[in-house]
């Protein structure tokens, strides 16, 4: 498939151009926070190419968002109805984290529309990392920092220019129509392929995880899990950064006969998550809600869609307060032997 | 492919309020829907969200079968919120209902065989559905003995209380109330579920039983089934867990990989103990 190449001067141009089709989000940085952000203004902030410390979960999974505006006679679903949204500098883990989160709200059983709203016909740029972060460890789940497979475009920065490579045919289509692009040269096709070939060769090769699951699933009550929870703080911070960590809360809000049902990002690390209305509860103890959380991706998730939930982008990693490593962590488990 | 919006409540209106306890602690309510065509239909077991806007939502089991048509009939224990704006409202009021949400008895599975039911507390409201199911003219030829088991605290306590009676004249189901401590008045069985069922369960032959109830009931009457020999795959029960979307998305509600919501709340023994459940 023919690549395109995109001077990093007229990146401004192509972004205001995708803008005309597209609601555009962006990775920014404000306030030492990187997050994926609305382009609104004509006038382009400086984009990072940094990983964003929220996750992107959040373009299309609002921290808070509306199901139902009601009144004394009406009741009105809150579902998107903007422009389709286009993401421009998701990493591979990132594009990987939301073809997770696809198989979550999209299954065969229900859809959730207010996911579907905004996920339909979505457009996105992965952008390749040349310099992969001693936390990143996506090769450990068939991804890696060039992965493209869940994108439109696959982007790789090669300094004064990017190469844009089409993935999907909405990709190929909206690439074929762009004024800002031109045919990749040889050489520079060959610089992207350099970079790739050097962040792959530079990661540390990861575990075998073969096992991994098995392990766990017959290990439940392994001393390990105790060691895990009593040095956690559950205040859930790995989960709200987690991009694939898709817990909520649905609450009412409303004075008089006006109001909104919203849902909230919630966590299963939260003791009151599965408090139940008679008082009983399934997961009284930090235990069961760290075990929750690391089952979760390493087990379940394989089980309902054949991914492990973890697409390694090392933000809880770097977040932990306490510095729980789920690297450190499922390292241990593999040296685990038997059944306790 | 846009399906519709599973999270928008469907417009009811409360059709009937019985008071079914002493307490006044429980309360049933039929609700019709607004605009027929919004009628949905469903099977003994399943639940629905009951929507109170400005309140909040609550899943409530499906004590109505869907052999009786016009009316959708929920029991409701005041416990908080919604329990509690569900027990203002009168008839003739408003709300809203999602559903129906969830698996149900496997209904087709039992047709040839003994079916036994034993119920506490309000875990009864989804074995009345599946009763009245059962017995419905439809259906009872397809199915062999029909065995309820039922137990409360105390008469007043006890909900469905005329409709049962009416039944332990029937042919054909054979109806045992039960109460936890002797009362004045009380000429039926006395005696919690489990020893009840040891004495009044026909053998396990060809038989399957659903076992529906607080955990502590359901914990103590599971010895007694293995020793009548019932297996692991002919018990069955209904779970609760605290909930919120009711349609597997808000992750709330699981045990190991299900989600009770979407993969239950029927599950039978054999698959809560592959799940590592406890009760
Ligand atoms: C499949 C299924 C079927 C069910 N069927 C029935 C049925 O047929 N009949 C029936 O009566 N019930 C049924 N239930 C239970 C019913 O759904 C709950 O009782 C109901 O959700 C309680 O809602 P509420 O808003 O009234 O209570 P809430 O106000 O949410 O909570 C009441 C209690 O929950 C605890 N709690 C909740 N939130 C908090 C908090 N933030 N902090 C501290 N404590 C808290 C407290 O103990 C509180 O007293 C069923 C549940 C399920 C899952
Ligand atoms: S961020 Fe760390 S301390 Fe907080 S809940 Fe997660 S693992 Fe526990
Ligand atoms: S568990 Fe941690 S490393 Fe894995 S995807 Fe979530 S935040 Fe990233
Ligand atoms: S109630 Fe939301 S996942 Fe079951």
């Amino acid at each position: 498939m023919s690549k395109y190449k995109l001077k990093k001067n007229n990146i401004e141009n192509f972004l205001n151009e995708l803008r005309e089709e597209y609601s555009v989000f962006a990775p920014i940085e404000s306030d030492g926070t990187v997050a994926f952000q609305k382009l609104d203004d004509v006038k382009l902030p400086d984009i990072s190419l940094k990983r964003t410390d929220r996750p992107p979960k959040e373009i299309f999974f609002p921290h808070t968002e509306v199901i139902l505006s009601f009144d004394d006679k009406n009741a009105e679903s809150g579902e998107y109805r903007g422009k389709p949204i286009a993401v421009f500098g998701l990493k591979s883990c990132d594009s990987k984290s939301l073809h997770i989160l696809d198989n979550v709200f999209l299954d065969s059983s229900y859809t959730d529309t207010y996911w579907y709203k905004r996920r339909s016909n979505s457009l996105i740029f992965t952008i390749g990392c040349n310099n992969p972060l001693p936390s990143c460890f996506c090769n450990w789940f068939k991804c890696g920092p060039f992965d493209s497979t869940h994108s439109d475009v696959a982007v790789t920065d090669i300094e004064d220019s990017f190469i844009l490579e089409p993935v999907s045919e909405q990709g190929t289509e909206y690439l074929a129509k762009s004024k800002y692009l031109e045919k990749a040269e040889e050489k520079d096709i060959k610089k992207a392929e350099a970079l790739k070939e050097k962040a792959e060769s530079d990661m540390p090769q990861p575990p075998d995880l073969k096992k991994l699951k098995e392990i766990l699933d017959n290990n439940q009550n392994d001393k390990l899990w105790e060691e895990l929870a009593a040095k956690c703080l559950g205040c859930g911070v790995c989960a709200f950064s987690c991009p694939t960590c898709y817990c909520f809360d649905i609450q009412d809000d409303s004075r008089r006969n006006k109001g909104k049902r919203v849902r909230i990002w919630d966590t299963c690390q939260e003791p009151l998550f599965t408090k139940e209305g008679s008082g009983h509860n399934p997961r009284p103890s930090q235990k069961g809600r760290t075990l929750q959380r690391f089952m979760h991706k390493l087990s379940y998730m394989i089980e309902t869609q054949n991914n492990f939930g973890c697409v390694g982008c090392g933000r809880c990693v770097t977040l932990c307060p306490v510095n729980i490593d789920i690297r450190d962590f499922i390292k241990k488990v593999l040296q685990v032997k038997g059944d306790k | 492919m846009q399906a519709h919006n599973s999270y928008i409540p469907i417009p009811v209106r409360v059709k009937k309020i019985y008071i079914e306890s002493e307490d006044r602690l429980l309360r049933t309510i039929d609700l019709e829907f607004i605009n027929p065509d919004q009628a949905f239909d469903y099977k003994p077991g399943q639940f629905c969200q009951l929507s109170l806007l400005g309140k909040g939502e609550a899943p409530f089991g499906i004590a109505s079968s869907p052999t009786e048509k016009g009316f959708l009939r929920f029991t409701v224990n005041k416990i908080g919120l919604v329990t509690t704006g569900l027990h203002m409202l009168k008839e003739g009021d408003e709300l809203g209902i999602r559903g129906p949400l969830g698996n149900y008895y496997p209904v087709e599975e039992f047709k040839n065989k003994n079916v036994v039911l034993v119920g506490g507390g309000f875990g009864v409201t989804t074995l009345r559905s599946l009763a009245v199911y059962l017995r419905d003219p439809a259906h009872r030829a397809d199915y062999g003995d029909i065995t309820f088991i039922y137990g409360a605290r105390n008469p007043g306590a006890m909900i469905y209380r005329n409709e049962f009676e009416k039944w332990e004249n029937e042919e054909d189901i054979d109806m045992n109330l039960t109460i936890d401590k002797p009362v004045k008045g009380w000429n039926k069985k006395v005696g919690f579920v489990p020893n009840v069922t040891k004495e009044v369960a026909p053998g396990s032959d060809n038989s399957v039983i659903m076992v529906c109830g607080p955990p502590i009931m359901i914990k103590f009457t599971l010895p007694v089934l293995a020793e009548l020999g019932f297996s692991k795959d002919s018990i069955y029960t209904s779970l609760e867990r605290r909930m919120k979307c009711g349609i597997g998305k808000c992750g709330r509600c699981n045990i190991g990989s299900k989600y009770v919501c979407v993969d239950g709340p029927v599950f039978s023994y054999r698959e809560l103990e592959k799940l590592n459940y406890k009760f």
